[in-house]
């Protein structure tokens, strides 16, 4: 039986579990993505277990690897969907394809927050193109959501009118006007 | 205390003391926290619309119309409140410490405006008031007080939202009156060795109103705009989150707190 290579992979696999450890350790676990937050934010497991098989610690290492990969992504993602430029977006959507779901999720839900209409069709591309029938449900839904007026959009809206003494509205007990010619009384 | 919020302690001591930033050296900061929970805003407010009479079918319309709300709606309207501008990388929190939603600059940890004691002056008077923890329900969940151990707790709880903007200095361009309540679910998870800590809690809120709007109705033959009421509609859903991992001792832990603080 041939042991050097095993000691060598026992050694990488103890260096990388290390080094894992010690990042996870010093970062944030992933941020918020709505429903699926707790399932994102499940406590990593500590690595360097030195009774553990040297393949489970590669695992593990790459597992944490992967998490690191993951919670760094998240993390820009939720940074660039505070932002107003076409590049943010661009960089968000390409996070859309991305092979990991959790990723994925955090860009559908930074694209909803970046709050731009222009990554409709971008969106709908990608939908067409998604097999997984929920996570197209999810785009659908992100679409329709997208394609409403902002709450800020319509402020500004009601500002204008106002300035311009128009009427923002007028309920169905407004007395009678020219908007609204008919007396509440008879109305239906 | 978590690590990466003792670097920010020190980065935030750091930046008091003189080093420069364009954020810091703009932004006024109130307040500072180190517990707090990321908050992402998912609504929609639907407002009725005038009634539109068609006299020569004699036919009655009524509908509404609905407008989306995230946080870059609720950062534009609390940059209002406070007749202000936020600077870059401004981002909304639920603050554990004070337990309202506050303005945080990109740190997370300064903090720029109190949303729930909001602004009393003269010519405005607003807040935005938020409390995932508003009546406490039933929960279950599981405590290993050993090391190593571990805390999970689910909660079913009811929050409310509360936004009010009376704004007489503007004729009330602005007034807005929105107060809804809905299901709360809570989550609280941690587990700890002798070294490390790891963790993290949040909640998801959907709130729902139907109180009044109040809207510029009809305008009068002075051409004064006369106050109306009118019906709204809020729905979707407010998400907080926050989670650690640190090399903390685990007496230091906040599972203290536990979900049902």
């Amino acid at each position: 039986m041939n042991l050097k290579p095993l000691t060598s992979k026992w050694r990488l696999a103890l260096v990388l579990a290390g080094i894992s450890a010690l990042m996870t350790a010093c970062h944030r676990l992933p941020p918020p993505t709505g429903g699926t937050a707790a399932v994102q934010g499940k406590p990593v497991p500590l690595a360097a277990n030195s009774g553990a098989a040297p393949d489970t610690n590669a695992f593990a290492a790459a597992e944490l690897a992967h998490a690191k990969y993951v919670h760094e992504t998240i993390e820009r993602l939720v940074s660039l969907q505070m932002n107003d430029d076409p590049a943010s977006l661009a960089a968000i959507l390409a996070e859309m394809k991305n092979s990991d779901k959790a990723i994925r999720d955090a860009a559908l839900k930074a694209t909803i927050q970046f709050n731009d209409r222009s990554a409709i069709p971008a969106l709908q591309k990608i939908a067409d193109e998604t097999t997984d029938p929920y996570e197209k449900v999810d785009i659908l839904k992100a679409i329709d959501y997208l394609k409403l007026p902002s709450f800020t959009e319509y402020m500004a809206y009601r500002r204008s009118l106002k300035a311009a003494g128009q009427p923002t509205n007028a309920p169905a007990d407004a007395p009678m006007s020219a908007t609204n010619p008919t007396p509440a009384a008879v109305q239906p | 205390m978590k690590l990466n919020k003792i670097a920010l302690v020190a980065l935030s001591a750091a930046l008091a003391f003189g080093a420069k930033s364009s954020t810091a050296a703009d932004a006024k900061y109130v307040g500072y926290t180190t517990d707090h929970q990321s908050l992402t805003f998912s609504l929609q407010l639907a407002t009725q619309q005038p009634q539109q009479y068609n006299s020569a079918i004699h036919l009655w319309t009524d509908s509404f119309k609905t407008v989306k709300l995230t946080n870059k709606d609720i950062l534009a309207l609390l940059a209002f409140m406070a007749q202000t501008t936020w600077p870059t990388g401004a981002q909304l929190e639920y603050d554990d410490e004070s337990s309202q939603l506050i303005v945080a600059d990109k740190t997370g940890n300064n903090v720029l405006f109190y949303a729930g004691e909001g602004v009393d002056n003269e010519s405005l008077y607003a807040y935005l008031r938020l409390n995932p923890y508003y009546r406490e329900g039933v929960y279950s969940g599981t405590q290993q007080n050993s090391t190593p151990g571990s805390e999970n707790y689910t909660g079913f709880d009811v929050g409310i939202l509360d936004i009010y903007i009376d704004d007489w200095f503007d004729d009330y361009a602005n007034y807005m009156d929105i107060y809804g309540y809905g299901a709360s679910t809570t989550l609280w998870s941690e587990s700890w060795d002798s070294n490390k800590a790891n963790g993290f809690h949040g909640f998801s809120f959907s709130p729902v109103d139907t109180s009044s709007g109040y809207e510029d109705g009809v305008v009068s033959p002075s051409g004064k705009a006369n106050n109306y009421s009118s019906y709204q509609y809020l729905t979707g859903t407010i998400t907080g989150f926050e989670s650690w991992s640190s090399v903390n001792n685990p007496s230091a832990r906040k599972h203290s707190k536990s979900p049902k603080h």
